[in-house]
């Protein structure tokens, strides 16, 4: 396996009685990216990092860590990684600083790191209470502390937002930049609001249903093209000649249809099409589309 | 080697708080408190010619036939509980250590406060037993049996492995509380009704009559219950780990 890929999987497959929980997805995290994994409710975002983590064990299929396979070396591969996944895992009983204690002692790391870490969340007044006492987001920024404890290579984050407030997600997108750029940390972040996708990760993988629909940097998905809306004097007579030459006609109204292409050739295709059936093309124009109509498209189709 | 002394290193500081820790002081003391009170009240009645012995054996006998395996059995719990109540296992399982280690640092853990609730058993006592002898001046000579006290903790603390390794494997294994404690009541009812007395050679067998079997200066097969305690309790631990160690918890 290539060691290009902090994280590649080939053909996971994880079911649950019945229900294909992850079917067949081949991700390929680079190293040093920021890739958002995106997907509604019960897509399969945490069966995958479950497996990931070796918590689950995939049906069939393998899962590659720097081109290494987890299953053979789970403790070593282990070492690299820090993980939050789904709800932060706490000990309410005991202070935040005790839980991050605890981590470190399992890690064998020097006691600075707790401080250290307790600092990069903004913790560090809140050190000596009780993690009962948290809130929420507070709760989330010391599991986020307790993944980065160790320094890993990579980072498995799912729903890491959960909980923040606008000011607390502003920063955990810089605190999640600084890992990236400063540290060269992988991170691989889960999330269903697109937005917070957007505005930070690189990288991007689309799953649904548990199959993976899309993956690759934001720049190629926003590269696909979106529909292509014509205004035309025969709105008609263009969407048969389209039709009839290969082309998906998505609407059509009075004086406008709306066109599937796929890059900017396509366009000039389209208008060429039309004049040589005199048909008059009197405006196209291509919709910017935003990550969340890019997502709803591919969840569409 | 290391990788273990560090989950141990976290395990002990995971009871800082916690009602196990709590109960490993308290419960022994409950005991001692309780004979001391009847026999504070009612010594004279109750004291015969050896009344700290008596004090002593009195105290031990209801610590082992009841309060030692029901505190075993919610030890078990109680620690297995810091992991399903807070869902820590995918953290927990997630860390660069054999699971194994993880679950073999619980059970040493569950151990410890199992030896330091004996370890008050023995000084609460020996220390109610002194205060016994300052209320009561024609006690002043009675000796107190340290020989007899330490020898049934001792063989107590290693019959009650079995018993503590089932509790463990079963409050591990599920989520909900109530398998472990349905599993010791029923254990403990059976024992009350299904030995008959002189039964001693099947009680020394039954995993929760055990520590009562080892303590009890007059069973014969004194050294058969606490040797298939602690046997038993090993082979038990390190069957419940393999398992406990492949398993998925989701």
């Amino acid at each position: 396996m290539d060691d290009e890929f902090a994280i590649e999987t080939r053909d996971l497959t994880r079911t649950f009685g019945t229900c294909k929980a992850v079917d067949g997805i081949n991700l390929c995290v680079p190293h040093g990216a920021i890739y958002g994994f995106v997907g509604p409710n019960g897509a399969g975002k945490t069966t995958t990092i479950r497996l990931l983590l070796g918590l689950l064990r995939p049906d069939s299929g393998g899962i590659f860590l720097s081109g290494q396979p987890l299953n053979q070396n789970r403790r070593e591969l282990m070492r690299g990684i820090g993980a939050l996944v789904e709800t932060p895992s706490l000990y309410p009983h005991l202070t935040g600083q005790e839980n991050l204690d605890l981590t470190r002692r399992v890690l064998g790391l020097p006691r600075s790191r707790v401080t250290d870490a307790l600092a990069f969340t903004g913790l560090t007044a809140d050190a000596d209470r009780l993690v009962r006492v948290y809130s929420l987001g507070m709760r989330q920024r010391l599991g986020l502390a307790q993944a980065w404890l160790g320094k890993p290579a990579l980072m498995l984050l799912d729903e890491p937002a959960n909980g923040l407030d606008p000011g607390g997600i502003r920063e955990l997108r810089s605190q999640l930049r600084q890992l990236a750029h400063d540290q060269n940390a992988t991170i691989f972040l889960s999330s269903h609001v697109l937005s917070e996708i957007d505005q930070v990760a690189d990288w991007i993988g689309i799953i649904n249903h548990g199959r993976l629909f899309f993956q690759g940097r934001i720049q190629d998905l926003q590269r696909e093209q979106g529909p292509l809306r014509l205004v035309v004097d025969k709105s008609l007579d263009a969407a048969a000649a389209l039709t009839a030459n290969g082309w998906q006609v998505l609407q059509q109204s009075d004086d406008f249809i709306s066109v599937q292409v796929a890059s900017d050739a396509d366009v000039g295709k389209v208008n060429r099409c039309l004049q040589e059936q005199e048909i008059q093309v009197y405006r196209l124009e291509r919709k910017e589309e935003t990550l969340e109509d890019l997502f709803l498209r591919h969840m569409t189709n | 080697m290391r990788s273990f002394y560090r989950v141990l290193a976290a395990e002990v500081l995971k009871l800082k708080r916690t009602l196990a820790l709590r109960l490993s002081v308290f419960s022994p003391l409950i005991v001692v408190i309780l004979v001391f009170g009847m026999y504070a009240v009612r010594g004279q009645q109750i004291g015969g010619a050896d009344p700290l012995t008596g004090f002593a054996q009195l105290v031990l006998t209801v610590w082992t036939i009841i309060m030692f395996p029901l505190f075993a059995a919610l030890v078990a719990a109680l620690i297995a509980a810091i992991e399903h109540q807070n869902e820590t296992w995918k953290h927990l399982l997630a860390f660069p250590v054999d699971r194994s280690n993880v679950f073999v640092a619980k059970w040493l853990t569950g151990s410890g406060l199992l030896l330091l609730s004996s370890f008050f058993l023995c000084t609460g006592v020996c220390l109610a037993a002194e205060i016994l002898r300052l209320m009561r001046p024609d006690w002043r000579t009675a000796s107190l049996p340290i020989p007899m006290i330490f020898r049934g903790t001792i063989l107590s603390c290693c019959a009650v492995g079995l018993l503590f390794s089932i509790q463990m494997w079963i409050s591990l294994r599920w989520r909900s509380f109530l398998p472990g404690i349905f599993v010791a009541v029923i254990a403990l009812v059976l024992m009350f009704i299904a030995i008959p007395r002189g039964a001693a050679l099947f009680g020394s067998l039954f995993p929760w009559s055990l520590p009562a079997m080892a303590m009890s200066p007059h069973n014969v097969h004194r050294p058969l219950a606490a040797g298939w305690g602690l046997l038993g309790g090993v082979l038990v631990a390190v069957l419940a780990c393999w398992n406990l160690s492949r398993r998925e918890f989701s």
